[in-house]
């Protein structure tokens, strides 16, 4: 799996709008390079420019976010103990969007490069919370779970993205007044990483860092929670900060990805989902490879997103919810089994 | 360690509702004892309470070392500490993830290993397999196995902790009958080296024939307590469960129990 990534990373450098020769993109790597160690010589050539603005900064910020959606869809599934959970069914993402989208709006991303992060994770966190807060109180009453509980969960979580969703449209309405500034947040809001440059690796890179540690942390006793919470408990497992920790890990990763390139649907359900399906369910394991998918994945889908219409370009976000959602249908009939 | 567990006025509040009111008992170390009582009595609440899963709002639960005179107060030990002398298992089961039984059993050891099972964490989880006779089932999935043999995959979960002391709900309630009298055999077994068993029961002749104490609730009161023999009393049996009890001597010492309803 990590030869595949390794394989998408190089024709993501390599493929994009401008047609470069491949052997003009090797020198130019090759000379940006020796310039980040003061050792080339004379000013950029054409070649050495586009990558190390362009395509450089763009394929780390996919490969962050592809990787960050997939860790939160691990952290969900199993803090849930659902294979349906993940940022975008359980309205994660849209909370983070919507946040993010009230900043954009108040123009307050001109400040701080920090501010639109923030915002998102902020938005991220409080979701994950609300839906906790009310999947738990349906827990208490009836100890015993199963199907009920699962409609319950994505019910919540519908009604939390239809919410979310309906600010962030109420906010892209009054912002129509001014027709760039609209333009320019419904393309983020569609997900995508058109024009993404080094401040958005910026952005990104400390948010997916820090949430992969906390979730790495989490990831056995994410395994003893499989067993059902009333049993980890009994294990020594403090559900208390288990739970805490893991919201905190899913806002700071999702808050990051939303903030560069807004929401990019069910990447943290097909690939967490998969993975399992490959390796098995032990959470280190399932973490550490769902991370290097999620990065193959995203760097893939944008790669198709920006080459199949090039110069022009699609939404990744687009992209993803066309193979996504009709997977996550299949999931869900699939789960209809008796048990 | 050999662990005797001390109950003192135990009181538990569910939904605002008393589940539990002031329950005292004694579950001696090296002996089974068995919880019995009607639907909605509080069984499980009371291993649940013990197990530190359901919150007591007021009494207190302490350990007794039978060797070294000591004792330890539950509720002011971490939650670790107390995963590393009681085990419980609940009465049902759920599986959202395909984890293989032997991965499943190897979680039962999370007090120790913390995520990091050793050889010895393997070796325990494996002779526990083997000794709820499911050896062969370690590599199968725990979402594509029966109901019984996921209650054994759970009860060899914590068995595999070997902690001093084991809370079970309701251990026999989807085991086949020869798998239920071999693991009471098993747990028989585990007393005689000195474990503490705790079991909820609806069977009230199994708990007559291989259970040392009998605690038995009632709308989350002790109605009584006492040996099998001492404590399921004709006048115990009507009151509690509207029952009626016939006991046939058959000879050799032992006794059978035969129980009717009157009224339907």
């Amino acid at each position: 799996m990590f030869g595949v990534l390794i394989i998408a990373l190089i024709l993501a450098v390599l493929l994009g709008a401008s047609d470069l020769p491949r052997v003009t993109v090797a020198q130019a790597l090759w000379q940006a390079l020796l310039r980040l160690f003061g050792a080339a010589a004379g000013p950029p050539e054409m070649a050495e420019t586009i990558l190390a603005t362009v395509r450089l900064p763009r394929v780390l910020v996919v490969a962050c976010s592809g990787g960050a959606l997939a860790v939160a869809g691990v952290v969900s599934q199993g803090l849930f103990r659902n294979e349906l959970a993940s940022p975008s069914v359980l309205g994660t993402e849209a909370g983070g969007s919507c946040a993010a989208a009230l900043v954009f709006y108040l123009g307050s991303m001109a400040q701080h490069w920090l501010v639109v992060p923030v915002a998102a994770a902020t938005g991220a966190l409080l979701t994950t919370m609300c839906l906790l807060r009310i999947t738990d109180k349906s827990d208490s009453i009836s100890s015993g779970a199963g199907n009920q509980d699962l409609a319950r969960l994505l019910l919540v979580g519908l009604a939390l993205s239809a919410t979310a969703g309906a600010i962030t449209s109420l906010v892209v309405s009054l912002a129509l007044e001014d027709y760039l500034k609209a333009s320019a947040m419904l393309h983020w809001l569609f997900g995508g990483f058109i024009g993404k440059g080094w401040e958005h690796v910026e952005m990104i890179l400390p948010l997916f860092i820090l949430g992969t540690a906390i979730a790495w942390t989490l990831a056995p006793k994410l395994d003893v929670l499989a067993l059902g919470a009333d049993v980890a408990t009994s294990l020594g497992v403090e559900q208390r900060r288990l739970r805490r920790k893991a919201i905190v890990a899913i806002a700071l990763l999702v808050g990051g990805s939303v903030a560069v390139a807004g929401a990019v649907p069910f990447v943290g359900l097909i690939v967490p989902h998969a993975t399992r399906a490959l390796i098995g369910p032990k959470h280190r394991a399932l973490l550490m490879m769902s991370l290097v998918n999620g990065m193959t994945l995203l760097l893939i889908a944008d790669l198709i997103a920006r080459t199949v219409r090039a110069p022009r370009e699609m939404e990744v976000g687009v992209l993803t919810a066309l193979i996504g959602a009709p997977f996550f249908l299949w999931l869900l009939l699939k789960q209809r089994r008796p048990t | 360690m050999n662990l005797t567990l001390v109950v003192d006025n135990l009181r538990v509040k569910k939904i605002g509702r008393m589940v539990l009111g002031n329950v005292s008992a004694v579950f001696p170390a090296g002996s089974v004892t068995a919880v019995v009582g009607p639907n909605g009595a509080g069984k499980s609440t009371l291993l649940r309470a013990l197990a530190g899963v359901d919150h007591a709002d007021s009494g207190t639960v302490i350990a007794k070392d039978t060797a070294q005179s000591q004792t330890t107060n539950l509720a002011q030990i971490t939650p670790q500490e107390r995963a590393q002398l009681l085990a419980w298992v609940p009465d049902h089961h759920d599986a959202p993830f395909a984890y293989t039984v032997l991965e499943t059993v190897l979680l039962g050891r999370y007090p120790w290993h913390a995520g990091n099972p050793q050889a010895a964490d393997v070796s325990a989880a494996e002779s526990a397999l083997a000794n709820l006779g499911i050896a062969h089932l370690q590599k199968r999935h725990v979402t594509a196995i029966s109901s019984g043999e996921r209650q054994r995959t759970m009860l060899a979960r914590a068995l595999a902790a070997k902690t001093p002391v084991l809370l079970l709900d309701e251990p026999l309630a989807n085991l086949d009958i020869g798998a239920g009298l071999r693991l009471l055999g098993y747990l028989r077994q585990l007393t005689q080296a000195g474990q503490t068993v705790v079991l909820s029961l609806h069977d009230l002749g199994l708990a007559y024939r291989h259970c040392d104490y009998l605690v038995c609730l009632d709308r989350g009161k002790i109605a009584a307590v006492g040996t099998p023999a001492t404590a399921l009393t004709a006048e115990l049996l009507q009151e509690v469960f509207g029952i009626t009890m016939q006991v046939v001597d058959l000879g050799n010492g032992l006794n059978q129990l035969f129980f009717s309803v009157e009224k339907i």
